[in-house]
């Protein structure tokens, strides 16, 4: 037996020295615009990722990922040294996510996601060996993510699927590590509970 | 390590979390350890099952255009706009942040209130009546032949100088109970000085018979160029009741008549009437 553990990267995402976080943002400050498509070609994707995570609607996810980009260029001047520039725009994604999940729950008190029909996927979409498709396992674990609570589906998102160090997703949401380590547990045994019915015998969990 | 502690601590072990002397532990334990290592591999497949996850959706190509076209205009508008529109653009973009609103609304709130307090201030709030007794208390009295009346009421050692206290007692008087609109305290103002006038004409006419009548005279008509001045400055000032330079040449009208008046009433004495005696205090 030989056991592996995960190995963080640095927010999941590499940073090389010619294009590193300082030196983006030093070219940033400067007002070069090739640095900033630069930040947008390697973030765009997983940020968008991340705020569709939180707001479970596409169009929706697009918009506030145009939103955070714009936020971010603005406020680059406000951005420390020391800081991570990946940690930093999913910290004002999330700001962006929360205010807008905070407006639409005013609106209609609860969060819709996109192609809500498919919340309960029936027997029928399970192959002949049990196994999902990977498009129907990604619509279970959608779903399961959308009855997390919003802490709980903020701390999974960053862990599970952006893999973020507990230290990455303290400094992302502000939360305390034993808040992230509790929810955290929390959520992947809500998750587990979950998908569990819709996998066979071979993705025992 | 038993099982117990491995199991309890084995999602942060997946997770890459415990701590470098536990890591080595659960290391050891998982190799010769078939249930929890059941347990370790029903993680590692969670975790490979999440890496699955397809939200199947890539980046807009259009994005980036949007985003610089955002960036643009919003740069002309701030270079465009005046310092007062940039003030409305950074309060804006404060507001933007649900979790800051409060305190920042709570902050202006409380500045706001304390500016309006400070500009709203009362100019005066102690009546001019109130004052003008109260230094006449100990003020030796007009001989009775002077003043051709029986009024007993004690008469000012100088009208001035009391109505010049009680702008000053005004001043610094204690703050009113609500914010008064513009309008209602220049008329708080004006009733102020029309109270010290009305006063001071009071005392212009007890004493009338006993000044001279020359300086009286020369007095008299530039009460009048100051009533007429009050007229105009007040009729303007009625019509624009918040334009400062109005309302400020009209009550300067106003101190202008109290100066007079109180220079009336200091006025030297005709030479045939006698001094005013000390009824307080005779000599002896």
């Amino acid at each position: 037996m030989s056991v592996a553990v995960g190995v963080k990267s640095v927010g999941g995402y590499a940073e090389g020295s010619m294009n590193s976080s300082q030196n983006l943002i030093a070219r940033i400050r400067q007002g070069e615009a090739e640095a900033f498509r630069f930040v947008f070609d390697r973030y765009s994707r997983p940020v968008m990722s991340f705020i569709f995570d939180q707001v479970g609607n596409r169009e929706l996810s697009e918009e506030l990922a145009q939103e955070t980009f714009v936020r971010a260029y603005r406020m680059i001047a406000t951005l420390r040294d020391d800081t991570k520039l990946s940690t930093w725009l999913f910290g004002i994604a999330k700001n962006v996510a929360r205010e807008s999940f905070r407006t639409r729950q005013r609106d209609d008190h609860r969060v819709e996601l996109e192609d809500s029909g498919a919340a309960e996927l029936p027997d029928a979409k399970l192959l002949p060996d049990g196994k999902l498709l990977n498009k129907e396992l990604s619509q279970v674990i959608q779903n399961a993510l959308a009855k997390l609570d919003e802490d709980k589906r903020l701390i999974f998102s960053l862990q599970a699927f952006h893999q973020y160090s507990y230290e990455e997703i303290a400094e992302i949401t502000g939360f305390s590590i034993p808040k992230i380590k509790t929810d955290l547990h929390r959520a992947k045994a809500e998750m587990r509970k979950r998908i569990r019915p819709y996998l066979g015998d071979s993705h025992e969990l | 390590m038993n099982c117990d502690d491995v199991l309890l601590t084995l999602e942060e072990f997946v997770d890459g979390e415990l701590e470098p002397i536990y890591t080595e532990q659960t290391r050891l334990h998982l190799e010769t350890c078939k249930s929890c290592w059941a347990e370790f591999e029903v993680l590692k497949d969670e975790q490979a099952l999440f890496a699955k996850y397809d939200r199947g959706f890539d980046v807009p190509p259009t994005m980036w255009n949007a985003i610089q076209a955002q960036i643009n205009a919003e740069t002309l508008v701030e270079q465009k706009s005046t310092p007062f529109e940039q003030v409305k653009l950074w309060l804006r973009e404060i507001f933007k942040t649900p979790q800051l609103s409060p305190a920042f609304a709570l902050i202006l709130i409380v500045v706001t209130a304390g500016v309006t307090y400070w500009v709203m201030r009362p100019a005066s709030v102690q009546p001019v009546k109130e004052n003008i007794a109260g230094n006449g208390t100990s003020n030796p009295p007009l001989p009775a032949p002077a003043l051709g009346n029986n009024e007993s009421s004690p008469k000012p050692q100088s009208t001035g100088v009391p109505v010049k206290s009680s702008v000053a007692v005004a001043k610094s008087a204690a703050p009113v109970r609500r914010a008064q609109t513009p309008a209602e305290l220049i008329r708080e103002a004006e009733q102020k000085y029309v109270s010290a006038i009305l006063l001071l004409q009071r005392d212009v006419k007890r004493q009338r018979e006993n000044l001279d009548p020359q300086v009286i005279a020369r007095l008299e008509t530039a009460l009048g160029t100051v009533d007429q001045t009050i007229a105009e400055t007040r009729a303007v000032a009625r019509k624009n009741p918040n334009d400062p330079v109005a309302v400020q040449y009209m009550l300067a009208a106003y101190g202008k008549k109290v100066e007079i008046l109180r220079e009336m009433t200091n006025a030297p004495v005709r030479p045939d009437q006698p001094e005013p005696k000390d009824e307080t205090f005779p000599r002896s």
